[in-house]
């Protein structure tokens, strides 16, 4: 235990200093007075978050900790842009730490069951239709909507319910695929058949609902022309990338860029590898409280979380490496989407929620052997 | 707001350069290390619970050529019980589907029972099938659950058994087997949850040694006695158990031992 916790305090202490150095060399360049302000919050939020007494609220410390460090790095990248850019950036992340508390909570109280599955896909699939029913609404959630049917479609299976859980699948794929957003659909169709394959164990389904997607799919291509990649230029500014900080700094750069791509020219090719890096920890950390889970509902959850962030990541840098020929959307975390940050910090609260429940079994146990005695 | 001159930022810029990528991957590498780090003290915690997770055993009493009568097996609390080796509980009998029935513990219920399509199984004699609701017939301390050829004794652990906590109790220094009655185990008039649970003395050591049990902590108090639900009578085909002292458990097969491959898997 002792162990465990000096391995806490010693990740704090890297990650303040990290931060502290990093906001502190541009805001002392530049006297920005948001860049001071920055070099405070942003390790004070870590530090807040990370040594919040686990009684008060629980949270996964290690899944926490790499995804607090991620936000951190897309607050850093924007620096270039200018101050403000990187302080809209930090209270985007700031607005989307309510859903961290949110997804946790909601784990911790909702129990899987007919009426919740049915509310939930039902929910997740009307986010889904909004503009297609509204087509002006400026709000059009697309992430949110599939971390709701993923809980919708988890619950449903925890029910031993095959059909419905197909059914509401298949339903989400078809409206992504009307949205024109091939990726987010094959992105959540991947990370559904992998799912249920892993908490039906059947074959027959798992080869129906394949085949089903991917009668979909092709229906769709022949009737859609295929939008653009991003374009053969990402090869050449990776391989422009210094591997640490550059000699001289950059200049500032347009902010329709990708973040993921700005972060490696600012700071160099071993930042960009401690992000990959930090996003395999916590999918590591996913798939580690999914074996734990007691529960098939838990570690569905966990499940599809992992394979939902996993893939999207995979699909992100296959793009960058031009082996994927359709835009792939954002590195997780690394997004100045709004929507896309509070969809991520979502399955960071529903990680913590499942640790969490985790903890309270083990706990149980004890009280149990206790009472045995 | 304070700033840099120009000589001064350089120097710090080129420290910089060095520095935060280190403390980056420091980061990382330290990250990494508390996750093995939770992941040993949580393995280390399961080791002291050898129990945890799990509501109780099942005991075969009538198996097949593959799986002797008095082997156990540890209960999740949800699982799957089939022939084939990816399942919870692998049951290698004729009659048993590769993936048979699903299993979840309900608290202040028991074990439920859940059928898959075209699976039968029977609970104290009452079939269950896919349509029939699990919470109709619980398995409770002392159910026999029959699934093809083989029949299975659920033993839960005694503080599962009731929701409020017993008095502690000081560990036996030693509790005979209580030996099996000299007639028929599940008389109409004696429901099978009515019986006392079985303790064994801390010498015989009838558990295998993967994953280790302290015989005082499981089945060191009574359970209160359960109602029992209204039961059809149990069919004839019931086999009948020795009347005799019963002999040591045999540890459960281990699972490359002449199961079947999930081909599914």
């Amino acid at each position: 235990m002792r162990k465990h916790v000096s391995f806490r305090f010693r990740v704090l202490a890297l990650l303040l200093l990290f931060f502290a150095g990093s906001f502190a060399l541009s805001a002392s360049r530049s006297g920005s007075a948001s860049l001071w302000l920055l070099t405070a919050a942003v390790p004070g939020v870590i530090l807040f978050l990370l040594l919040l007494p686990s009684g008060l609220f629980p949270l996964d410390r290690p899944s926490l900790a790499a995804g607090l460090t991620l936000c951190g790095l897309s607050i850093l990248a924007p620096v270039s842009f200018g101050p403000e850019e990187a302080l809209s950036q930090a209270l985007r992340c700031a607005a989307a730490l309510f859903f961290l508390f949110a997804g946790a909570v909601l784990l911790r109280i909702y129990r899987p069951s007919l009426p919740g599955s049915v509310l939930l896909s039902a929910l997740a699939l009307g986010l889904l239709s909004l503009p297609l029913w509204l087509p002006g609404i400026p709000l059009s959630p697309g992430d949110g909507a599939s971390a709701i049917l993923l809980l919708g479609v988890v619950s449903f299976l925890s029910l031993r319910l095959r059909l419905p859980a197909l059914l509401c699948a298949l339903c989400g794929l078809f409206l992504f695929l009307l949205r024109s957003d091939p990726v987010s659909g094959g992105i959540w169709t991947l990370a559904f058949i992998l799912l249920f394959w892993a908490s039906s164990g059947s074959s027959l389904w798992t080869g129906i609902s394949l085949c089903s997607a991917g009668g979909l799919f092709i229906f769709w291509i022949l009737l859609t022309p295929l939008p653009d990649s991003a374009g053969a230029s990402v090869f050449s500014r990776l391989s422009a990338m210094s591997v640490v900080l550059p000699e001289s700094v950059p200049e500032s750069i347009l902010p329709e860029d990708s973040l993921f791509l700005l972060l490696g020219e600012q700071y160099g090719l071993l930042f960009l590898l401690s992000a990959v890096l930090l996003a395999v920890l916590l999918l590591i950390r996913g798939a580690s409280l999914a074996l734990q889970s007691r529960k098939q509902f838990y570690a569905s959850a966990a499940l599809g979380v992992l394979l939902l962030l996993g893939i999207r990541a995979l699909a992100f840098l296959l793009n960058l490496a031009d082996l994927l020929p359709l835009p792939a959307g954002s590195f997780p975390f690394l997004s100045l989407s709004p929507e896309t940050l509070c969809t991520d910090m979502f399955f960071l609260g529903i990680l913590s929620g499942i640790s969490a429940r985790n903890e309270a079994d083990l706990s149980e146990d004890v009280r149990l052997s206790m009472l045995a005695r | 707001m304070p700033q840099a001159s120009s000589q001064l930022w350089t120097i710090l810029y080129s420290v910089a350069r060095w520095i935060l990528p280190a403390l980056a991957a420091l980061s990382v590498l330290f990250i990494l290390f508390w996750l093995l780090s939770d992941s040993r003290s949580r393995h280390e915690s399961l080791r002291s619970l050898p129990g945890s997770g799990t509501v109780g055993e099942l005991v075969v009493l009538s198996g097949s050529r593959d799986l002797d009568p008095n082997t156990w097996f540890p209960v999740p609390r949800e699982g799957i019980l089939g022939s084939v080796r990816s399942c919870d509980l692998v049951i290698p009998c004729p009659g048993v589907q590769p993936k048979h029935l699903d299993f979840s513990w309900e608290d202040g219920v028991g074990l439920l029972i859940h059928p898959r399509s075209g699976c039968e199984a029977l609970v104290n004699g009452i079939p269950l099938t896919c349509r029939t609701k699990a919470a109709s017939a619980p398995l409770t301390h002392g159910s026999l659950l029959q699934v093809g050829s083989a029949v299975l004794r659920l033993h839960l652990f005694a503080a599962l058994d009731n929701t409020a906590a017993p008095a502690p109790q000081s560990p036996p220094d030693f509790v005979p087997p209580v030996p099996l009655p000299d007639q028929e185990p599940f008389q109409p008039e004696q429901p099978p949850f009515s019986q006392a649970p079985f303790s064994f003395p801390a010498e015989q050591n009838p558990f295998p040694s993967d994953p280790p049990f302290p015989p005082e902590q499981i089945f060191a108090a009574q359970p209160e006695p359960v109602q029992p639900p209204d039961s059809a009578p149990l069919p004839e085909t019931f086999p009948q158990p020795e009347p005799e002292p019963r002999p040591e458990a045999v540890p459960r097969p281990r699972r490359s031992d002449r199961w079947k491959e999930d081909l599914g898997e």
